[in-house]
């Protein structure tokens, strides 16, 4: 009961050192807990939005559009869970494109925000973002005509599942990009038969999105819709060449096909979202161990100090007959309760904030995050401080206990002065001044403290660079692979292939773009055993556009590499992958599984996607087939707007990629990690702080005698400061480089683990980079130093005079 | 005119209680003079001493070294007046632990325009041959030699010594005030010394013994005894 008390006013006469242990503790668990939350839960949010509104998994697109009897055959696969036939149509409100699609009550069901459901054919539901209840969307009158209106009415405004990110993908009309999207009833569509058709695979219960049995069940899926295709095509086809009565005949058809797609092809931010989870992930896996180090060297010092204070009490306890094990508690209570409270509170406000911050990082359309507790993650930050707290206060406490009594109400020792290393050569040792002999003296005197400043310095500038690294090496991939490597303003797709000894219909192009390099651009597979990668074949026309459009710099001495006939260029992950270099063969397979042997003559620099650059004549030469052009490249001559509008009206021009929309996507995809580079540094500020903050206080209580004594002396106030601190600030300089240089091999290696097969990233870190992180470091330090400064100010003189406890 | 005088010196500490702990108290000590400060613990004699070392600033009344009025002195005044013009010697040696004994010196050296060689100091303390020792290889009487040796190297006005035998056993305590007596005869270096032990008093040239915080009596010894007649 004593005992109990003795705790109590422990925690009442220290109750900064207390709040210190408290804090640190505090501060572990909330960043551990909620970092490593921060993901499962926006998972969660997603598998649970997706369930809602039970999400497609696979959208089945068609040349000759479904009939009733498709969808039935459809649900019927072994794999199918529903299949629903719905319509969709590309309009223009004004000068946008927007999509106008069924509601169905079955799938793809939008999140309500504002407003109902519609229940009149003139009303609709419309995307959230842009429109509001009320609002009138009319039609351009060139799309209307299979619609049963031509102006809705937004009765409700909605998120859907399909659309959660800002880029909602493309259009082949209009300008060529999907602006906004509407839901409509059904039997608006006046159509025949259906566009298309939304398929939940068949799935159980840990078919949560991105998981293997999830993509296992649609791929199932989709092997058994590849297998009815053939049969259906053939039914629908018959069926239409009879409805046309002999105008069409079935040879005509022959080009029609089956498209299965699935949610990375539909679903935007489906796969970016995959990418920015893997990003968090790796975060939230390297840097939370960094703090629990922290955090038990942190408390064990202090811990270690308390009791080497205390122990004139622990003495008086143990002579007046109390037990080691009596003693031993009044600490654990001491230590137990600040660990309890601290690992608490540090779980609720870690796991309630930060997944929060995290998501709103994300930039996505989700439903609000919705709070969960998790038993296990709570026991485990609990118990585990718990246990390494206890261990911590056993171990110091026992190491004190084992001398007797009379020893401890001695007071302890004063540590030897030593005489360091550097002293040996008394030649460099003799020119020093002064002070800096003190300070080396300090520096190894203090070896625990230092090696504590150290750490604490060294991660919290490791914290902060890694964050501006991670931002310096995803940032820029999109300007250096479209503007820096790929030259030109856009890349569009043709309709048809064309040769050029074809009449080409250049009155289209003409006043629109400039420079055209036709280009075969066609996809195929680098294999080699069971390891394969998607790349693209690339045949330019003209070598002098080439030469114009592709930078083509080799990816060790940078100097351009030309196209020859008797090899290939590749990109750095092939040569990687595949381990091939300069003279050795590559082996990609085409569609058909006819596979080609080619050899690699360079390798050149690239970041997004993998390209294998080839000659006209090589292409000859291997695939011995005449070359036709399926794309080109070129400049603008007009504002893209136009010459999107104008291509895609042309009905020759399947879609058109402007470099400059393929940069914005680039750094959408990390909008995120800004915010997250935000959050990084202030982690680390306040982990640099309560560190930095908790040693000066040490210091500082462990040397007041010292410092009222060259007070006494006549010690100017800086110079009392300059004596206790100029340690720390070394300290921390060597901390803050040490920093520095252990962040790039560490960066590099969160690289390798974040890249995935179709991107590079850039290993350079900015020099901006390395300023700020040092810079920030050290003005935590200088501001450590003002209140130490004012610490110092405060002592007692008369402290020099009071007996050694 | 004296070098050192008190003029009705009043320090009260303000708190929930306010303590009195020196209460118009007034002496004069002449330059040269080595000075015994008695009293009984809690007397408020190291109260004495705090404000005559420019520690501390009294609530009222004048205190006048060398004709400066140090009660009037502000922070940084007080600063200066330590550093240039009082050496102090504490009862528990206060050296840092981690400077050898010329360090130790030499860092009061640093602060001081006039100070003396540190080597010549020790010299003088005879320590020469110990020079490169941390003071935990030292005894305490060795220490506090140190102590004493980093008092005078910055060649104060006055040195202000607070029990400097409290916590040496009988001879090495004899041997410390002989040091003292002996450097302030030979520097003309004016010594206070605060002590409860009044055989120490009786080699003293003035001793005013100080009681509840106010001067009991001034006694001037005409014939102080030599140390070696003291015992205790």
């Amino acid at each position: 009961m004593m005992l109990l008390r003795n705790s109590l006013r422990k925690i009442k006469k220290s109750l900064g050192r207390y709040l210190s242990l408290l804090i640190i503790i505090f501060i572990g668990v909330l960043f551990y807990s909620g970092i490593i939350e921060s993901v499962p839960n926006i998972k969660d949010v997603q598998a649970k939005y997706y369930q809602e509104s039970n999400l497609m998994d696979i959208k089945l697109l068609s040349d000759l559009g479904f009939l009733d009897e498709d969808v039935d055959a459809i649900e019927k696969l072994e794999n199918v869970d529903l299949a629903v036939g719905s319509y969709s149509k590309d309009v223009l409100v004004e000068d946008d494109v927007v999509r106008i699609h069924a509601l169905l009550d079955e799938i793809n069901k939008p999140y309500l925000i504002d407003g109902r459901i519609p229940s009149k054919k003139n009303e609709c539901l419309a995307d959230a973002n842009f429109y509001k209840v009320g609002d009138k969307i009319k039609i351009n009158e060139k799309y209307t005509d299979d619609l049963e209106n031509s102006v809705y009415e937004v009765v409700g405004t909605i998120y859907s599942p399909i659309y959660t990110s800002d880029d909602y993908g493309n259009s082949s009309i209009g300008n060529g990009k999907l602006h906004s999207y509407i839901y409509v009833l059904k039997d608006n569509f006046k159509s025949r038969y259906y566009t298309e058709v939304f398929i939940v695979a068949l799935k159980n219960k840990e078919s949560k999105p991105y998981s293997n049995s999830y993509n296992n069940s649609v791929l199932k899926a989709t092997s058994q819709l590849n297998n009815l295709k053939a049969e259906r095509l053939d039914l629908r086809k018959k069926e239409m060449v009879m409805a046309s009565g002999g105008m069409i005949s079935y040879e005509m058809l022959d080009d029609c096909n089956w498209y299965v797609l699935n949610r990375d092809d539909v679903v935007s931010s489906y796969r970016i979202l995959e990418s920015q989870y893997n990003q968090v992930t790796t975060i939230a896996n390297v840097i939370p161990i960094f703090f629990i180090v922290i955090v038990v060297l942190m408390t064990s010092n202090t811990m270690n100090r308390m009791i080497i204070e205390e122990r004139g009490e622990m003495g008086a306890l143990l002579s007046l007959g109390y037990s080691n094990k009596q003693i031993v508690w009044t600490y654990l209570m001491y230590v137990l309760s600040a660990t309890l409270l601290g690992s608490v509170l540090g779980y609720f406000i870690g796991t309630l904030t930060l997944p929060r911050l995290v998501y709103n990082c994300f930039l996505i359309n989700f439903p609000d995050i919705t709070y969960k507790f998790r038993l296990p993650l709570f026991l485990g930050c609990v118990l585990v401080s718990c246990l390494v707290m206890i261990i911590v206060t056993i171990y110091a406490t026992l190491r004190e206990l084992k001398q007797c009594p009379a020893n401890l109400l001695r007071p302890i020792a004063p540590k030897m002065g030593k005489t360091i290393f550097i002293e040996r050569f008394r030649n460099i040792w003799n020119r020093l001044s002064f002070s800096s002999k003190v300070t080396l003296r300090n520096i190894s005197r203090y070896k625990k403290r230092v090696i504590m400043t150290l750490l604490g310095t060294a991660g919290c500038t490791f914290l902060i660079m890694i964050g501006l690294a991670l931002r310096d090496s995803i940032n820029t991939i999109g300007s250096k692979q479209y503007n820096d490597l790929f030259k030109y303003d856009n890349l569009i797709i043709l309709n048809d292939s064309i040769s050029l000894t074809d009449d080409l219909d250049n009155k289209v192009f003409t006043d629109l773009i400039d420079d055209v390099l036709y280009l075969k651009q066609e996809s195929f597979k680098a294999v080699l055993d069971d390891n394969s990668l998607d790349i693209y074949l690339v045949v330019p026309d003209d070598e002098y556009l080439f030469e114009k459009y592709y930078a083509l710099p080799d990816v060790n001495n940078k100097e351009r590499l030309n196209l020859s006939s008797d090899g290939v260029i590749i990109t750095p992950k092939l040569q990687k992958r595949f381990d091939v270099s300069v003279g050795d063969y590559l082996v990609i397979e085409k569609s058909d599984k006819k596979q080609y042997k080619l050899k690699v003559s360079g390798v050149t620099e690239n970041y997004v996607a993998n390209y294998v650059y080839m000659s006209k004549e090589l292409y000859n030469k291997t695939f011995n087939d005449d070359l036709t052009y399926n794309a080109l490249v070129s400049s603008n001559l007009m504002s893209e707007e136009e010459i999107a509008v104008k291509l895609l009206d042309s009905g020759k021009v399947l879609s058109v990629n402007f470099s400059s929309d393929l940069i914005q996507t680039a750094n959408n995809m990390i909008n995120g990690l800004n915010e997250i580079v935000v959050l990084l540094v202030i982690i680390s500020s306040i982990l640099a702080f309560t560190v930095l903050y908790n040693l000066t206080n040490i210091n500082i209580s462990e040397r007041t005698r010292e410092i009222a004594t060259l007070k006494v002396l006549g010690f100017r106030d800086l110079e009392s400061n300059a004596y206790i601190y100029r340690e720390t600030l070394i300290t921390v300089i060597v901390g803050i480089i040490i920093g520095l240089l252990i962040t790039p091999p560490i960066h590099s290696l969160i690289m390798d683990l974040l890249e995935v097969d179709t991107i590079v990233f850039l290993r350079q870190i900015k020099l901006k980079s390395y300023v700020f992180s040092f810079a920030l470091t050290l003005l935590f330090a200088i501001i450590m130093q003002w209140i130490t400064y004012f610490k110092i100010k405060k002592i007692n003189m008369t402290e020099s005079l009071k007996s050694v406890e | 005119m004296a070098f050192i005088e008190f003029k009705d010196v009043v320090k009260e500490y303000k708190g929930s209680v306010n303590v009195l702990a020196v209460d118009k108290c007034s002496f004069k000590i002449n330059k040269g003079e080595f000075v015994v400060i008695l009293g009984q613990s809690g007397a408020g004699k190291t109260t004495i001493l705090n404000m005559l070392g420019g520690m501390d600033s009294p609530t009222s009344g004048k205190i006048i070294v060398d004709g400066k009025r140090v009660d009037e002195f502000d922070y940084k005044e007080l600063i200066e007046y330590r550093r240039s013009d009082i050496g102090f010697v504490f009862q528990f040696y206060n050296l840092i632990a981690n400077l050898t004994t010329l360090e130790n010196v030499e860092l009061a050296c640093q602060l001081s325009k006039d100070a003396m060689d540190p080597r010549v100091v020790l010299t003088l303390v005879g320590l020469l041959d110990r020079i490169n020792n941390f003071p935990s290889q030292l005894s305490g009487g060795e220490q506090q030699r140190v102590a004493i040796a980093r008092a005078i190297a910055k060649n104060p006005k006055i040195l202000l010594c607070d029990e400097p035998t409290g916590a040496l056993d009988s001879r090495t305590g004899q041997m410390i005030i002989d040091l003292l007596l002996k450097n302030c005869k030979n520097m003309q270096m004016t010594t206070v010394l605060i002590t409860h032990n009044s055989a120490i008093a009786e080699v003293a040239d003035k001793v005013i013994t100080i009681k509840n915080g106010t001067v009991e009596k001034v006694l001037i010894n005409k014939n102080p005894k030599r140390v070696e007649e003291i015992e205790w």
